[in-house]
């Protein structure tokens, strides 16, 4: 506490004047992810060299967060999965019996309410000028560097300044000016209040003669709650009364969430957001975090409630959302102006990314870390093992919760479930762990795409599913679409499921009519509504789908993008999660019988199970439809007579009914994966699942083939020289070390001032060596001392970029 | 019983299920009239809906059509939540509905095999409470009575001294702290017991193995239990008996000579046991709402992280109201079996007439 006094009671404009006259620094702050360092090792064994994963056996276990530093120590788990608070991170980092995983996980912000008071009273967060002073009282650099004890980065707008679009971003952000300056923030509120009427009485703000009371809802389950303690520190200095209530989780989005902004149960309050991949060009959160119309800002669009308004906002979010952009530099453009209007507004301060810490043994051999996620990927599990041990602990928060539910058509409930799954199945695309870009994982692709104007032809040869008649139909002719991708699945096809049947086409070409099925026929639509209703406008934008000879699939879309690797990733027609017979039984069950529902909201209207495949008491009700399909001897009509070929015969089918009726009688669940581990055990009143290696001989993929271990982070090396004459040119070279292509933009920055100078694109000469060129005419007005110049650096191998700031001496 | 007893005692069970009624109309106002449910199922849905927008919008690029969609799975939630009518229409039939021991489904919550049926979540859960709480409360009980009489009969000995600091420091041993020092000590510095949860890695599947392992698995949480509600209850024991043989009516079948052991049978013991048993019924009957600090610490799924789980954790309206219904319920028949072991233990307890009950 003292220390925080004490690094409060000074002003942080002075402060760094001083600092800048006494001293010519060539610091530099580096805010790069940290990494220990035996997790750059990159040095991987496979242990052996049959198909499947590394390791024959995983226990996933649960285990609570704040004991799972010690069940790590006494050897109880390999893995834990689940975020390590700050305080137990940091006591393991010494341990050199564990290894610890960083990534930045997750964000931290303070939303405002901007609703206006009644006559009479004065919300002060309904003045901008408020609101834009609130970021002149938080530190976020102390709520980084000592709250978090260094395992957080302060940031300014809604873009970490380790994401991707920081780039697009950086002038707007870097060169915004915001910095802990509460004398500063205090005189904009000073005279924004005065401006509004108010009055400052012993010290306290008032209005129509009554107190300013501020109602300030604190998280409590981590640092927030020193956060909250901090800001609230700030307010009462600028002369507010604040009422703090400290809340956990549910109370605190019941009071934030569930009211009318404009009933004023809350002013202020620190939220969290959770990161679950890297997105290298992003397009929601911008939205969610800035655009009333998404309704993630004030007012939530609720029906009833005061709504936040600021219409260029939403137009410009919708143009972003709808992809009505024809090149990424007009992208950045429409996201950079976003992220100024959305600081101009100040709805929400945002404060830190918070470095999450995922702590495994040091034994531990084979982890991939996702630069967001850390090492809860695909990856992982894949290439894990310990040397001389055949199974795997992995701990987990839970591994059941009351809202699991396994169901591969409407999803999961919670995360735990898909924590395990991911290891069951391979997907066909994934966004890769490093660079956050879609990209084969186990299926090929070719995209061809006309966009964003122009259309290509689809051929007539390509099908369409017909709800109405029940198979596949040729598009009208003529029919046109923006982009075509061509999906080579050989991958799967030869290779065989876990309950030992090949994995054919008509699993692809089965979930493809399923789902146009749900959304479009006027029964099932009735049942699931929410499914059909969310699935439409998706499905609208595919023209038609081909199989070439070769079993390749032409998918037609009406979907642009710059990036081509979003056109497949959004195209991507089939999950190869489930077999059909599963899907088949699972359609029956919920359409035909009304026995089970695909979505807990049907599952409730009709007062019948919500069908998961890993409890056995839902697995039993499809196994008893598969029973009755093998009696009846039935194929699902239609699906399987794909322009002229059959894709199975009735012996097929009944082959494949007898399959999983058999997977059921052992394992008494019906998940049948085709991944590297098969579901062995599922027990959720012991917190246990058991996964065992699937060594099938056709299964494409062995040790080491999925192994990627730590991304190489950006390098930044601070120039040699660090000083400049005022109205000489001069050129600082910068040495950027990363794979891939590299860019690097620098901003020059009054250090006493935080007023921006000058920004650019760093020209790139051999290798990895820029030259930031400040030519006469910028430096000529450079007021002699300390300037800040700051280097941000991407890669195109990387999601992540690297910030760098140099302390520029300004000499006369 | 004769029947002059049978009247009063009929009384008091209408009155007892009047309170029960009472409660949950109290309990139904309470979540309906003030809007605190609404809110609650609101919030549930709000913070779905904010999650389901950035989802969505990873396939739909029409911002209308997402508006659409949205507010396709608002009407479904608020169907299935039932805020598609008003409270006073809702509520009251779930009262009436649990009121026959129907109740009813859980919204938010399930038991282990999936089943959101909230009997089938209560039985799943009140075995492992009955096994951790009721156990630990039985063990002090015995330890306790014993104890606690034994004491009474040395007051001012070495033995009661040190046993009434003893009492203290049990008393002042708040039970999670507790439990977090004896899972450092027994579990992870001499590895005798499981750190927590409530099966072995992996579980056994046998019926009996299991059963072993659960128990195996409850030792540590029990031990501790008992470790911090021991002292008080030996304390109470051993002062509710002294305070018993103080009385006149023990002095005088001193006094007539009997034999100590029959004085302290008949006249003291029997008489202290009605403010004994009704600690111990109580107490019982409350232990089967578990405990929600040690349950958390011993990571164990009981009864006191459900009611837990209902009200703060993903709030469950339904769930809610069947507990309060159910502890209520409970309470009820814990105070009837009293009134009538009032009446068997203690020989002063006799009705004046047929409406009062004296103690």
């Amino acid at each position: 506490m003292l220390r925080w006094l004490r690094r409060h009671t000074g002003t942080g404009r002075v402060a760094a004047f001083a600092l800048g006259k006494a001293r010519a620094l060539r610091t530099a702050t580096a805010f790069l992810v940290l990494v220990t360092p035996a997790a750059l090792a990159q040095d991987y064994e496979p242990p052996h060299t049959l198909p499947g994963p590394a390791a024959d056996r995983v226990l996933f276990r649960s285990f609570h967060v704040d004991r799972a530093p010690l069940e790590l120590r006494a050897g109880e788990m390999d893995i834990y999965f689940f975020g390590l608070r700050t305080e137990a991170a940091l006591e393991l980092q010494g341990d050199p019996t564990v290894q610890l995983y960083q990534a930045p996980s997750t964000t931290l912000s303070l939303i405002l309410n901007p609703a206006p008071a009644p006559d009479g009273r004065l919300n002060p967060f309904s003045l901008p000028e408020v609101r834009r002073a609130m970021q002149y009282l938080v530190d976020r650099e102390f709520i980084a560097q000592d709250l978090f004890r260094g395992l957080a980065t302060p940031m300014v707008s809604h873009v970490s300044p380790l994401d991707y679009d920081y780039l697009a971003v950086f002038e707007i952000d870097r060169g915004s000016g915001i910095r802990y300056d509460p004398e500063f923030g205090r005189e904009l509120i000073a005279q924004a209040m005065a401006a509004a009427g108010a009055e400052r009485v012993d010290d306290r703000w008032h209005f129509g003669g009554q107190p300013i009371r501020l109602r300030f809802i604190a998280r409590v389950e981590d640092e927030r709650r020193e956060i909250s303690d901090l800001i609230r520190a700030e307010l009462e200095q600028a002369g507010f009364d604040v009422t703090i209530s400290y809340n956990n989780f549910a109370p605190a989005v019941l009071t934030v969430y569930s009211t009318d902004p404009a009933a004023f149960e809350w002013h202020l309050y620190t939220e969290g957001w959770s990161r679950g991949a890297p997105q290298r060009y992003d397009v929601g959160t911008i939205n969610a975090m800035t655009a009333p119309w998404l309704g993630n800002m004030p007012g939530w669009q609720e029906s009833g409630f005061w709504q936040y308004e600021m219409p260029r906002l939403d137009e410009l979010g919708q143009r972003l959302f709808r992809g009505e952009f024809a090149s990424r530099e007009e992208r950045d453009a429409i996201y950079t102006e976003m992220t100024r209007l959305g600081l101009e507004e100040s709805v929400r301060v945002w404060l830190v990314t918070v470095t999450n810490n995922f702590a495994t043994s040091a034994e531990l051999q084979g982890v991939t870390n996702d630069v967001v996620a850390g090492p809860r990927t695909p990856w992982t599990l894949r290439e894990a093992y310990v040397p001389g041990r055949q199974d795997l602990t992995v701990g987990h928060l839970w591994v059941w919760t009351e809202r699991t539910t396994w169901n591969p058509v409407a999803g999961f409930g919670d995360v735990y479930g898909v924590d395990i799954w991911r290891n069951l199945t391979d997907p066909p695309l994934w966004n890769h762990p490093f660079t956050g870009v879609p990209g084969p994982f186990r299926a090929e692709y070719q995209v061809e795409t006309a966009g964003p104007d122009g259309t290509l032809e689809v051929p007539a040869d390509a099908l369409r599913w017909d709800v109405a008649e029940k198979r596949w139909l040729p598009l009208e002719p003529d029919a046109r679409a923006r982009s075509k991708v061509t999906f080579d699945y050989s991958r799967y096809l030869g290779a065989n499921w876990h309950h030992g049947q090949q994995i054919t086409l008509a699993d692809a070409i089965y979930s493809i009519a399923q789902a146009f099925e749900m959304a479009y026929d006027p029964d099932k639509a009735r049942t699931e509504v929410a499914l059909a209703v969310t699935s439409r406008p998706y499905l609208e934008t595919f023209r038609g789908y081909r199989l070439m000879e070769d079993d390749r699939l032409e998918v037609y879309v009406d979907f642009w993008h710059f990036d081509e690797s979003s056109i497949a990733a959004y195209a991507s027609p089939a999950s190869f999660s489930t077999p059909w017979e599963v899907l088949a039984a699972m359609d029956d069950l919920v359409f035909s019988q009304r026995r089970a529902a695909y979505s807990d909201t049907a599952a409730a209207r009709f007062n019948v199970p919500w069908l998961s495949l890993v409890m056995s008491r839902d697995a039993r009700l499809v196994e008893r439809t598969l029973r009755q399909f093998t009696r009846e001897g039935r194929v699902p009509e239609g699906i399987f007579d794909f322009g002229g070929r059959a894709l199975v015969t009735p012996a097929e089918a009944q082959q494949r009914y007898q399959a999983a009726l058999d997977w059921f009688d052992r394992t008494e669940h019906l998940v049948i994966g085709n991944g590297p581990f098969w579901l062995a055990r599922y027990d959720p009143p012991a917190q246990f699942a058991e996964l065992i290696a699937f060594r099938d001989g056709a299964y494409p993929f062995h040790p080491g083939e999925h192994y990627l271990g730590q991304a190489e982070l950006i390098a930044i090396e601070a120039p040699a020289t660090s000083e400049l004459r005022a109205g000489e040119a001069s050129e600082l070279r910068v040495n950027v070390a990363a794979p891939g292509e590299l860019e690097l933009r620098y901003l020059l920055l009054d250090a006493a001032t935080a007023e921006l100078i000058t920004s650019g694109e760093a020209t790139r000469e051999a290798g990895g060596v820029f030259s930031v060129t400040l030519p006469a005419e910028v430096t000529e007005g450079l007021f002699p001392g300390l300037h800040h110049l700051y280097l941000a650096a991407s890669s195109s191998e990387l999601a992540l970029i690297s910030e760098r700031r140099v302390d520029v001496e300004v000499l006369p | 019983m004769t029947p002059s007893l049978l009247r009063p005692l009929l009384v008091r069970a209408a009155s007892l299920v009047a309170v029960l009624l009472v409660v949950l109309v109290l309990l139904v106002v309470s979540l309906g009239a003030t809007g605190f449910s609404e809110r609650m199922l609101g919030a549930v849905i709000g913070e779905e809906l904010r999650a389901l927008r950035p989802a969505l919008a990873q396939t739909i690029t029409d911002p209308e059509a997402l508006e659409v969609a949205v507010e396709a799975r608002r009407a479904e939630l608020e169907s299935a939540y039932g805020l598609d009518r008003a409270w006073y229409e809702r509520l009251p039939s779930t009262v009436l509905r649990v009121f026959t021991l129907d109740l009813g489904v859980a919204r938010t919550m399930r038991a282990t095999d999936g089943s959101n049926r909230i009997a089938d979540i209560v039985l799943e859960r009140l075995p492992p409470t009955v096994l951790l709480l009721t156990t630990a409360m039985a063990i002090t009980a015995i330890i306790g009575l014993t104890l606690g009489v034994w004491l009474s009969t040395r007051v001012g000995s070495f033995a009661d001294r040190a046993i009434s600091y003893l009492a203290s420091i049990s008393y002042a041993l708040p039970a999670w702290w507790t439990g977090i020092l004896l899972i450092l000590l027994l579990s992870f510095q001499l590895g005798l017991l499981p750190a927590g949860g409530m099966y072995s890695t992996p579980p056994p599947e046998g019926g009996l193995l299991r059963f072993l392992d659960l128990a195996m698995h409850a030792i540590l949480p029990v031990f501790t239990l008992v470790l911090v509600s021991v002292g008080p209850y030996v304390y109470i024991v051993r002062s509710i008996t002294l305070d018993v043989a103080q009385e006149e009516f023990v002095t005088l079948a001193r006094a007539k000579g009997l034999p100590g052991r029959v004085v302290e049978r008949r006249h003291v013991l029997r008489v202290a046991a009605a403010p004994i048993v009704t600690g111990l019924i109580l107490g019982l009957t409350g232990s089967l709402g578990g405990s929600i600090l040690v349950e958390t610490v011993f990571d164990w799924r009981g009864m006191g992280r459900l009611y837990y789980d209902a009200i703060v954790g993903t709030p469950d309206e339904g769930l809610i109201i069947g507990l309060t219904f159910m502890f209520t319920l409970l309470y009820v028949v814990a105070r009837m079996v009293l009134e009538v072991l009032y009446v068997l233990l203690d020989p002063r307890v006799r009705y004046e007439d047929a409406q009062t009950l004296r103690h």
